[in-house]
């Protein structure tokens, strides 16, 4: 927040200046000012200020607006409150608590020759409670409405500092907003994220492509992490991220792509340090699992035998001594198998836990196993990396893990676990390599040293930024 | 956005390089401490990672007061253009060679331990492209995967000692000054000829922004990796006692053959394939990073990536001059101490002419 020390004072275009200064009114979209004039006798100019979409505006428009404006009882702070139909007001003369109360959702008044302001708040009437299906508590979701949309994040993050900007776009009536907190995103990112939207946002893009589907050039990252919930989009923004949000969209576009924002979520701010480290290990691990545990036991039943003893070797080979397919197609087609089966649930039109797909997968592989069909250890396998890939809480992060699972499935066809370690160091070097918007994706992984590039993924994404700008400067 | 050149620290430097040093273990060159040191074995690579120390710290002394310049700078200050590009070029041809020794080696020995069906044609390429993409990125990823690969390597590594500490006798490291101090200060050279590797860091010193402290980081290196190399070596002879071990190509993957991971898992050698085979590719793609870089400096390249893949080729080509495993072991040896004198001590001595040259004037 810009730093003014002002208190409320009688004129009203000094509060004005000073409230438009605080509220970055009027490139902060949301924020909402509108000059009235009270038909007291004489009129007495007013500023009524609140945010949109976190003051219910039909209810506004026919309730207060019509109140203030048959209002004609005498211009002195003591009557107006009680010719209105408010339940609970407020005075306040500070003028960086009264852009606080308007950013919680209460409408302020002010009014020539008064020394404080009246604040209403009665008004806040956003909240749409949806829980979504799973693990994940959020309690918010958002709607194709940008200014609903708006009002939602600025509901769970009530910072003056925190911008929605106008971003301007190639489609004529397609309308974004970028959303960042000032002073803790970097501008050179900022600028970036708008220069890429007023370059690339065409009609396509809002109506068929999708934003986040871009990817980077050369790159199978996208160049936006989606998401649809306000209180993940509080956490990104907290943490420097850059969010883009668009009319007729559902989705919100968080830049950049970090693994950090990939898999952490907001409620693991409320864990203590080691619980949120093991956590994410934990995550790490899961990973590393769905990505290698198809290709592994091809390698380890086709390459690498002598890891298994002999009498559980013998008990696995005479499980698949009737089996049709050689063990690569068994794993392929169960593993083929389970992606339909997940996509069919994710798809489908009334929302079904997800539970039910494993259900369904777990009886689909029990059977194939009893009839011979396929061998158990695939079956558990792919049954295994199902669980496990859900540990990863966004679905385009969790679909790019189990895309890269089939790669490993062929490359250990080819030399067993020789080509998978060949092929997961190229997997490696491109993660280090990827960047978004100048940040690196993998970020803060300083595991053992905790070197000044490393940390949490707050800094980092400032800090790939600075260095982006010291790069440009010249240091290197 | 410009895609930007990000710098990293010191001490991410030093992990890097350590691992680059440490990666050797899984390499029969881990047998000519074995040689030279005898049962002393262990002593004579940790005495050899503090000589190498001693003869970096210099270079990294002298860096530090050249803001975003690795050791080829360093040359250019002493011996001008001219050098410079020689320098270049004796730097890439060693690179090359050494690169295209390790490559041979590692598919030899993946061959032979693990799949003894395979062409060598096979198990090289796969490494190279693998190579080849690592250092087709910048400096500070490959940095950035080297300081991520450590903690897996060590955690392999000491998977590896301690599932094989069981099997050894401790009377197997006496005599305890192996073949007499003298002997073993002698073989100190060739024991020192596993540390080349300590150049890389040198050459990705250029990252480095924050320069204080370089120096040390860099003297890190070495005896980290000695450290290391001591470890492995005090069990690979409590296991495999001199001299018979000598005759053993890959000592820790033979360890790992003794690893037994209770009924369901006895022989776990193909875990540590992982490790192994992604260590090697990042160590010959900062090899193969490190000379295209040297090379860029010295003919005014904008991108190191254009001479990447020659050297890549001119490795392959190194790689296939052996014929087979003996001769690829036989080549590493005879060219350790020719590859060690000029990646170590010359760019003590550059350095130290750097120094002299750069005296007086401000950092």
């Amino acid at each position: 927040m810009k730093a003014t020390e002002a208190t409320v004072a009688e004129s009203l275009a000094h509060n004005r200046a000073c409230l438009v200064r605080t509220l970055y009114f009027p490139e902060n979209l949301g924020i909402e000012m509108r000059d009235l004039r009270l038909p007291t006798e004489p009129p007495v100019p007013a500023l009524l200020v609140w945010v949109d979409g976190l003051v219910e505006l039909d209810a506004f428009g026919a309730g207060l607006a019509a109140e203030l404006d048959r209002f004609t009882g005498p211009a002195v702070p003591p009557a107006l409150p009680r010719a209105l139909t408010v339940q609970r007001h407020r005075w306040l003369r500070d003028l960086n608590v009264l852009a606080d109360a308007v950013l919680e959702g209460g409408v302020a008044l002010l009014v020539e020759g008064w020394s404080a302001a009246l604040v209403l708040d009665d008004h806040e009437r956003i909240g749409y409670p949806a829980q979504k299906l799973g693990v994940n508590p959020h309690t918010d979701i958002f709607t194709w409405d940008l200014r609903l949309n708006l009002a939602l994040v600025r509901k769970r993050m009530r910072s003056p500092r925190l911008l929605a900007v106008a971003a301007p776009t190639r489609h004529q009536h397609g309308a974004a907003a970028l959303l960042y907190l000032e002073g803790k995103a970097y501008p050179p990112l900022v600028r970036a994220v708008r220069r890429w939207v007023r370059a690339h946002l065409s009609e396509p893009t809002f109506n068929r492509r999708g934003i986040a589907g871009l990817p980077a050039v050369f790159g199978l990252l996208p160049r936006f992490r989606p998401t649809r919930w306000p209180d993940e989009v509080a956490k990104f923004l907290s943490e420097g991220y850059v969010v883009l949000l668009t009319d007729r969209s559902e989705v919100a576009y968080v830049a950049p792509v970090t693994q950090a924002g990939w898999f952490s979520l907001p409620s693991d701010y409320n864990l203590s340090y080691p619980l949120r480290r093991s956590l994410a290990y934990g995550r790490l691990i899961a990973i590393q699992l769905v990505l290698l545990l198809p290709g592994a036991v091809v390698a380890l039943l086709n390459y690498h035998q002598e890891m298994l003893p002999t009498p559980f070797l013998l008990a696995l080979a005479s499980t698949r001594e009737n089996a049709p397919f050689g063990l690569f197609f068994e794993v392929l087609f169960l593993e083929l198998t389970a992606e339909v089966i997940r996509e069919t649930v994710f798809r489908l039109p009334v929302s079904v836990p997800m539970g039910a797909g494993l259900l369904t997968m777990v009886l689909l592989g029990l059977l194939l196993v009893v009839t011979g069909f396929v061998g158990p250890l695939p079956a558990l396998a792919t049954v295994m990396g199902a669980l496990l890939s859900l540990v990863i809480p966004e679905y385009s992060g969790a679909y790019l893990v189990r895309l890269w699972r089939f790669y490993f499935l062929l490359s250990a066809v080819l030399l067993g676990f020789f080509t998978m370690a060949a092929l997961f160091a190229v997997l490696m070097a491109y993660v280090c390599q990827a960047r978004g918007w100048g940040v690196p994706f993998l970020g803060p992984s300083g595991w053992m040293f905790s070197s000044p590039e490393s940390g949490s993924a707050r800094p980092q994404v400032r800090k790939g930024g600075q260095a982006v700008g010291k790069a440009k400067a010249g240091v290197r | 956005m410009a895609k930007p050149k990000l710098a990293y620290g010191s001490r991410s430097l030093a992990a890097f390089g350590t691992l680059m040093v440490a990666v050797q273990v899984f390499h029969p060159a881990m047998l000519s401490i074995l040689q030279a040191g005898e049962t002393a074995a262990w002593l004579s690579a940790l005495l050899s990672a503090v000589l190498t120390a001693l003869l970096v710290w210099p270079v990294g002394k002298v860096l530090e007061r050249i803001p975003g310049g690795n050791v080829m700078d360093l040359v250019r200050i002493a011996l001008g253009d001219f050098g410079e590009i020689a320098a270049a070029l004796v730097l890439g041809a060693i690179i090359a060679h050494r690169g295209g020794i390790y490559l041979r080696e590692t598919s030899e020995m993946a061959t032979t331990a693990v799949f003894p069906h395979t062409p060598q044609t096979f198990g090289t390429t796969t490494i190279l492209l693998g190579a080849a993409y690592v250092a087709w990125g910048d400096g500070a990823s490959l940095v950035h995967h080297g300081r991520m690969v450590l903690f897996g390597f060590l955690c392999a590594v000491l998977l590896i000692l301690a599932g094989t500490f069981g099997w050894g006798e401790f009377r197997y490291l006496t005599p305890v000054l192996g073949p007499g101090l003298g002997k073993l200060l002698a073989g100190l050279p060739q024991v020192s000829s596993l540390y080349v590797a300590a150049l890389l860091p040198l050459l990705f010193a250029d990252g480095v922004e924050r320069r204080e402290g370089l120096a040390r980081w860099i003297s890190v290196v070495p005896l980290s990796g000695g450290i290391i190399f001591a470890a492995v070596v005090l069990v690979l002879l409590i296991v495999f006692p001199f001299p018979g071990g000598l005759n053993i190509g890959a000592p820790l993957h033979s360890a790992a053959r003794l690893v037994l991971g209770g009924r369901f898992f006895e022989r776990l050698e193909g875990f540590w394939l992982f490790a192994w085979v992604e260590t090697t590719i990042l160590l010959l793609g900062a090899m193969l990073m490190g000379a295209a870089t040297a090379f860029a400096k010295a003919f005014r390249m904008d991108r190191h990536r254009t001479a990447v893949l020659p050297l890549a080729a001119l490795m392959l080509t190194f790689a296939f001059f052996p014929h087979d495993q003996a001769e690829t072991i036989e080549a590493l040896h005879s060219s350790a101490f020719i590859a060690f004198v000029i990646m170590i001590p010359v760019p003590a001595v550059v350095a130290g002419i750097a120094y002299l040259r750069l005296r007086g004037r401000p950092s």
